[in-house]
């Protein structure tokens, strides 16, 4: 059994943006060393995914390569990217872990009739780090289906009681022990980004108190065990918005939703990638706010939108914005687009406020640049005045994406 | 077994942290399909747009399902190039189905129509004006 200091943290889609303050800061770390279960985990990871890790860099900065000669250090170095190599590889995916995990039940939510397990609360995840040369990369380890056990659900009369049995220790702090597989990479709630995200699957749950008397057991529900629909970009669409549409039928929907379009061609912008042949845009200036432009600030409710069509005048790719009041709360955003748009494929990491859906596309054929390169994605940004006193932002823009993966990645 | 406790900072952070998250569902599966590809009416229907007055939460959620401007002719709900396509009636209301299992009403609200979701949020409905519709 590994037990194991850990506390698990939190963040939120576009904290960054709006709650500085409560970006998650390294503490109570697990450093994963050589040969442990920690680094077990992180290479099951690495094998199951197929993401890479940096061994050349971690042997060469090890202790026993260093120590070596500079005569036996090209063999030693040799010799660790091997094993190293073959520990990676050696890995069993089907292996169940065990971990402690620090975290607190919160005080019983009268409205809603239950007490919530903070450890599996939307953004919660337990950070593990590598060593890798002179940096530590962080990993955040999630449990993909920790949801369904976040409440501990019970009438009024019940919980006092068990409100008392938590307090039994003087504080709402429990430890977690948790049994688990790896099962890939991502959060699928699209809570928890960073370059490198473990999800695992929880098989066993135990909350003890801090003397290791258990307090409480949740079950488990079992996995559903039906396949997931293949990601489609034809059959979404962002804000009503279609790709796979004649360009004169995409231009009429927006003139009469918005107003008239502008129609531009390649001939006319030269940045526009070849593959497209133009756009039709509602102006994207409107949607910023620019130094010294005074001439219209955005206006909550504007809309902008830029649509690429190819040489057959079919829409491929869709960017829409809209400008919202300043959001104090982007969890609200994270969780209305992944209730629509399901399991995500990509979370940019802290300050990026991306999450995506869907394949990747090469980078030059999205229609806005920034963030991930998925054929779905939803962007959050404050909308600063650059001109003003104030450090917060003034408006939100929630930027929705939409490129034919299909035809991007050379399918069609 | 050998455990170490989070001390009093890892509590403080855990309680700090707690503060910037909010619940959420477990995502559905699969491609969304709630809405069709259709050519909005050129001329016919009503266009109505979310008021930007209206809650934060419930713009957001009528964007994300392209219902912050749509047009409505009888029973069919267009919006971008989209037609939503699970709509009934129930009394005086129009009931439009969504991906999530989220449902939305078009409803009478004193003189004015309202877009109720079945989550909670409440948005205000309005016909643009000549400034919003540029």
């Amino acid at each position: 059994m590994i037990s194991l200091p850990l506390t698990a943290l939190r963040e939120s889609f576009g904290c960054l943006m709006v709650l500085l303050v409560l970006l998650p800061v390294p503490h109570a770390l697990a450093q994963a060393g050589s040969g442990t279960p920690e680094e077990d985990i992180i290479f099951t990871y690495h094998q199951l995914t197929g993401r890479p890790f940096d061994v050349q860099t971690v042997a060469q900065s090890s202790r026993l390569v260093q120590s070596a000669s500079g005569f036996d250090r090209p063999e030693v170095l040799k010799q660790e990217v091997e094993r190293l190599n073959g520990r990676i590889e050696s890995q069993d995916p089907a292996r169940e872990y065990t971990l402690s995990i620090n975290s607190y039940i919160s005080d019983y939510d009268h409205d809603r009739g239950e007490f919530s397990i903070n450890l599996f609360e939307p953004g919660a995840y337990v950070p593990l780090w590598y060593e890798v040369g002179y940096r530590n990369v962080q990993y955040h380890l999630v449990f993909a289906n920790g949801a369904g056990i976040r409440a501990i659900r019970m009438p009024k009369e019940e919980a006092r009681a068990f409100d008392g049995e938590i307090m039994r220790g003087g504080s709402r702090n429990v430890l977690i022990e948790t049994k688990f597989r790896v099962t890939g990479a991502g959060d699928p709630t699209g809570a928890v980004s960073g370059q490198e995200v473990i999800r695992a699957e929880l098989t066993g749950v135990r909350l003890l108190h801090g003397n290791g008397n258990e307090l409480y057991t949740p079950v488990l529900a079992a996995t559903p065990a039906a396949p997931k629909a293949p990601f489609d970009a034809r059959a979404l669409d962002v804000a009503g918005l279609r790709i796979g549409v004649d360009a004169d039928d995409f231009a009429s929907a927006l003139e009469r939703l918005y107003g008239v379009p502008t129609r531009v061609g390649r001939d006319r912008d030269p940045k526009v990638n070849p593959r497209y042949a133009g756009y039709l845009e509602l102006d994207l200036l409107r949607c910023m706010r620019l130094p010294g432009q005074r001439r219209r600030e955005p206006q909550v409710g504007d809309i902008c939108v830029r649509a690429f069509f190819d040489e057959d005048e079919v829409v491929r790719a869709v960017v829409i914005q809209r400008v919202f009041p300043r959001i104090q709360d982007a969890e609200v955003v994270r969780r209305s687009v992944v209730e629509r748009y399901g399991e995500v494929s990509y979370t940019g990491s802290a300050g990026n406020s991306v999450i995506g859906w869907g394949p990747t596309v090469p980078q030059e054929l999205l229609a806005y640049g920034a963030g991930g390169a998925t054929a779905l994605s939803v962007h959050v940004e404050g909308l600063f005045d650059l001109m003003g006193s104030s450090n917060r932002a003034a408006e939100a823009l929630l930027v929705l994406q939409l490129v034919d993966a299909g035809w991007a990645n050379g399918a069609l | 077994m050998k455990t170490t406790r989070a001390g009093s900072t890892g509590a403080l952070i855990a309680s700090l942290l707690a503060l910037a998250a909010c619940g959420g569902d477990a995502p559905s599966e699969g491609t969304a399909t709630a809405s069709a590809p259709a050519k909005v009416p050129a001329s016919r229907g009503e266009l109505w747009i979310v008021s930007a007055d209206s809650p934060v939460e419930a713009q957001v959620l009528a964007y994300v399902h392209g219902l912050h401007a749509f047009v409505r002719n009888g029973d069919e709900v267009y919006s971008g190039t989209s037609r939503l396509k699970n709509v009934d009636h129930e009394g005086e209301a129009l009931v439009i189905g969504l991906d999530g299992g989220l449902t939305a009403r078009i409803e009478p609200s004193g003189d004015a129509e309202a877009l109720v979701f079945s989550s909670g949020p409440r948005a205000t409905l309005q016909h643009p004006t000549a400034e919003a519709a540029r």
